[in-house]
């Protein structure tokens, strides 16, 4: 079965490796509030609202764009680790995919709305931080333990 | 659906593995259609009646619960 939207076998290794390492630093970066000073830069803002003050748009601020590249690599080497092929592609693998990603919607947003009723101010900007990224894992997670649960029961 | 197809592969002394090969897909899908987890494409349908030398309705069988 030809898929024409995965891209090749042979990025997944490389991509899932960055994309494991750059989660757990973004992870640990946040949880122990650190930046690296040497990531300020002057960045073109298309609408930006610094703490206490109005908001600007289409202007150069300073910022630090640590947080912000991390969150790239992740998505990017996320999305080439989750959508690449596997060695075999047919159409069972192209089923199992499918089921992963619904499922991955499903609990995505059943998290968030369970977030929404018990999650309130600024505790409410980490979960759509977090949201940003929940789908891309959760459907990482529910692919994998398909793959891994099939090879274990052809085993 | 119900298939014959663990049957007629027997009879055709093939191993699992040996029929994916044949229809191009992995061990896994035919292992899935035998258990009755996965029900294959038409055109996978097609190509294991042609690699196992049957009509397609001898080797599937719609059943009651597939018409609801």
């Amino acid at each position: 079965m030809k898929s024409t939207y995965l891209f090749p076998y042979q990025i997944k290794k490389l991509s899932g490796f960055i994309f494991i390492i750059c989660f757990c630093v973004l992870l640990v970066t946040t949880l122990m509030d650190w930046v690296p000073s040497s990531f300020n830069f002057p960045m073109f803002a298309i609408a930006s609202t610094e703490f206490l003050k109005d908001a600007t748009y289409f202007s150069w601020i300073e910022t630090n764009v640590w947080y912000d590249l991390l969150t790239i690599l992740v998505i990017i080497s996320g999305i080439l680790f989750a959508f690449s092929k596997e060695k075999t592609e047919d159409e069972y693998i192209s089923k199992l995919r499918l089921s992963a990603l619904v499922k991955a919607v499903y609990c995505n947003y059943f998290i968030l709305i369970l977030a929404i009723f018990f999650i309130y101010n600024l505790a409410f900007f980490s979960v759509l931080v977090l949201n940003m990224l929940s789908t891309l894992i959760l459907f990482i997670f529910f692919f994998q333990r398909e793959l891994i649960s099939v090879k274990r029961n052809n085993s | 659906m119900k298939n014959f197809i663990k049957i007629q592969r027997t009879i055709k002394g093939l191993t699992q593995a040996a029929l994916a090969e044949k229809v191009e897909v992995t061990r896994q899908t035919i292992n899935a259609i035998e258990l009755e987890k996965y029900s294959p494409s038409a055109v996978l349908a097609l190509k294991l009646a042609v690699v196992l030398e049957v009509k397609t309705d001898e080797l599937f069988q719609l059943e009651e619960k597939d018409w609801y």
